[in-house]
């Protein structure tokens, strides 16, 4: 009898053990630090997956999204679309690329509970009000790190990065040319230095981007072959140039921020040729020849055409730079330990 | 006297001597031989006892074990019926705007909404605002009702086993993608309702009331503002033209 009871009052235990266990671990509003979203500044989600829609952020998004599911953190992209959709919206890490009234940075903790974590990856300059507002700002420029931190914003520096499986020499013949450069014409901006300088000295280039109907006219209509080239093909047309180009937006050489083509570029074995900037210098050094006129552009296009051994030398060591320092696998690895530190600091789980 | 001994008696006695010898060893040797037995069974004797003991012991733990584990597995099988008896009328109010934003007409408004559902027998739980729209307090609350803010939710969490509402009453600009993935809408614009549901969206009409003055908690304003609905409303007439202190 009294084993019996025992086994009751023990059964009873166990129910109410149970019970007790099934309540407390509901909790329904708890977001999942193992996944993350990525807003961008596209309205509508079918552009996501239309290869037409040419948006650098895009496919850099593309790039971090994919690296960071790699390692652990389910990244989807959000569209302005998606933020509307009202679905169960349990991402513990919001990661912002661009800021604008709809994709809200400004003012980000008044309208989001505080465990979510706003994270702003800087890949171009962004409005001082929006980086404070961001819990964790992750930026590409040594010098902004270090002016955000002296202002009490939680700042890193995280390098930016190529994606070693989607950029390795790939030469294709059929794609040989002498000069490519890839990139569009910013509206509202002056005329790319290296279509300037080219038109200036006669240096014919073939150019793949967007935005220069207006530009590139009359005989230099030639040069503009296609609007775009699909990001999964630019590893075919960077190995099978002789000489990439590559020139920066004047904000972001003021603000410290290397163009991803030179990565991307250098992890294909491309030899590339910059417009100067002290960064380039200090991270490639001569790898990566640069020039500060139309007569040095000239001089350095006019001497590697004519030396492929000398190019395939600085290419083999430029490359070795970007694979050992700008890898996506080590740079995101860096990122991820960042926002794991955060959310156990600051007990957010 | 000669002592004379014969081979033979020599021989006895050293037969004699070995056999005492020998029945000595042999003695000695069944002595050491009771001993070890002794000792082998009580040996035997304790190490059955601890044995039993021990295996009583693990018999034991197995028993808590397995029926505290029985238990639990019950409990956690059994607990999503027990929330039919719990109560299931309880709403929380989790308004998409910033507190300082928030003026007398949505905060009437939301008023308004809550007494309608008290008046049906639920219970309001708590309200909560954009910034801190999830505590814990209202994790459980049965139904939810979101009041749209002046723009959209930034950090809407929709728990699927509950009853989700979306309730729009005031906005500034205002997408017609919002309006999927709630169990229910509600707005107090007809002309909002009339141009949203030709589109195959279904939202009931909540109709404008009135609360008592002192349930509203009112912010620095000079004046206690009281907004008319689009229809005239002979309660309200009666209640501005009571109170002073409200300047139409």
């Amino acid at each position: 009898m009294r084993q019996v009871g025992l086994f009751f009052i023990l059964l009873l235990l166990g129910i109410v053990g149970g019970i007790w266990f099934e309540h407390a671990s509901s909790h329904p509003y708890r977001l999942d630090y193992n996944r993350a979203v990525i807003n961008l500044p596209i309205t509508y989600t079918k552009y996501l997956s239309d290869d037409t829609y040419a948006l650098g952020e895009k496919y850099l998004a593309e790039d971090l999204a994919a690296e960071l599911k790699k390692q652990g953190i389910d990244t989807r992209l959000y569209t302005f679309e998606d933020s509307l959709a009202n679905r169960n919206f349990n991402e513990g890490f919001e990661i912002f690329m661009r800021s604008g009234p709809e994709l809200l940075l400004n003012k980000y903790h008044n309208y989001v509970d505080k465990d979510r974590v706003a994270v702003l990856f800087e890949t171009i300059p962004y409005k001082l009000e929006n980086v404070k507002n961001a819990d964790i700002v992750f930026t590409g420029s040594l010098k902004k790190n270090k002016f955000y931190r002296s202002i009490g914003v939680n700042s890193y520096f995280l390098p930016q990065f190529t994606r070693v499986d989607e950029f390795y020499p790939s030469f294709d013949e059929k794609l040989k040319r002498k000069l490519l450069f890839v990139a569009n014409q910013w509206p509202d901006f002056p005329i790319r230095k290296t279509i300037q300088y080219a038109k200036n000295t006669g240096i014919q280039i073939d150019v793949f981007g967007d935005n220069w109907g207006n530009i590139l006219v009359d005989e230099k209509a030639s040069w503009w072959k296609a609007r775009q080239i699909p990001n999964d093909q630019l590893k075919y047309f960077y190995s099978s140039a002789d000489i990439v180009l590559n020139d920066t937006r004047p904000d972001m050489i003021e603000a410290g921020f290397i163009s991803n083509r030179i990565f991307d570029a250098t992890a294909c074995g491309a030899f590339v040729i910059s417009d100067y900037m002290p960064e380039i210098e200090e991270i490639y050094g001569e790898a990566i020849p640069m020039y500060k006129s139309p007569e040095e552009f000239k001089q350095l296009i006019e001497f590697y055409l004519s030396h492929p051994d000398e190019r395939r030398r600085l290419a083999l060591m430029a490359q070795k730079i970007t694979l050992k320092k700008f890898s996506a696998d080590s740079v995101i690895r860096q990122m991820i330990a960042v926002l794991r530190n955060y959310v156990d600091k600051e007990r957010i789980n | 006297m000669k002592t004379y001994f014969r081979k033979s008696d020599k021989n006895s006695i050293k037969a004699i001597k070995r056999k005492e010898q020998e029945t000595a060893d042999a003695s000695i040797l069944f002595q050491k031989k009771q001993k070890i037995k002794k000792l082998v069974i009580c040996y035997t004797e304790n190490y059955k006892g601890i044995s039993a003991f021990l295996r009583n012991k693990y018999k034991k733990i197995l028993f808590f074990l397995s029926v505290l584990i029985l238990g639990g597995g019950i409990g956690v099988c059994f607990s999503p019926a027990l929330k039919v008896f719990q109560n299931n009328k309880t709403v929380a109010i989790r308004i998409g705007e910033i507190p300082e934003y928030i003026d007398y007409d949505l905060l009437a408004a939301v008023n308004f909404l809550k007494y309608n559902f008290e008046r049906n027998g639920y219970k309001v739980i708590g309200t909560s605002y954009a910034g801190n729209l999830y505590p814990k307090e209202l994790d459980n609350a049965h139904v939810n009702v979101f009041v749209r803010g002046f723009s959209q939710f930034f950090d809407l969490r929709m728990n699927k086993r509950k009853t989700n509402i979306f309730y729009v009453h005031r906005y500034t600009k205002l997408y017609v993608e919002e309006f999927q993935n709630f169990d229910f809408y509600l707005s107090s614009q007809r002309k909002l309702i009339d141009a949203v549901n030709h589109q195959d969206i279904s939202i009931n009409f909540l109709p404008g009331g009135f609360v008592t003055h002192d349930l509203l908690i009112p912010n620095e304003y000079q004046y206690d503002v009281l907004y008319i609905y689009e229809y005239y409303n002979k309660a309200y007439h009666y209640f501005m033209q009571k109170n002073h202190r409200i300047k139409i």
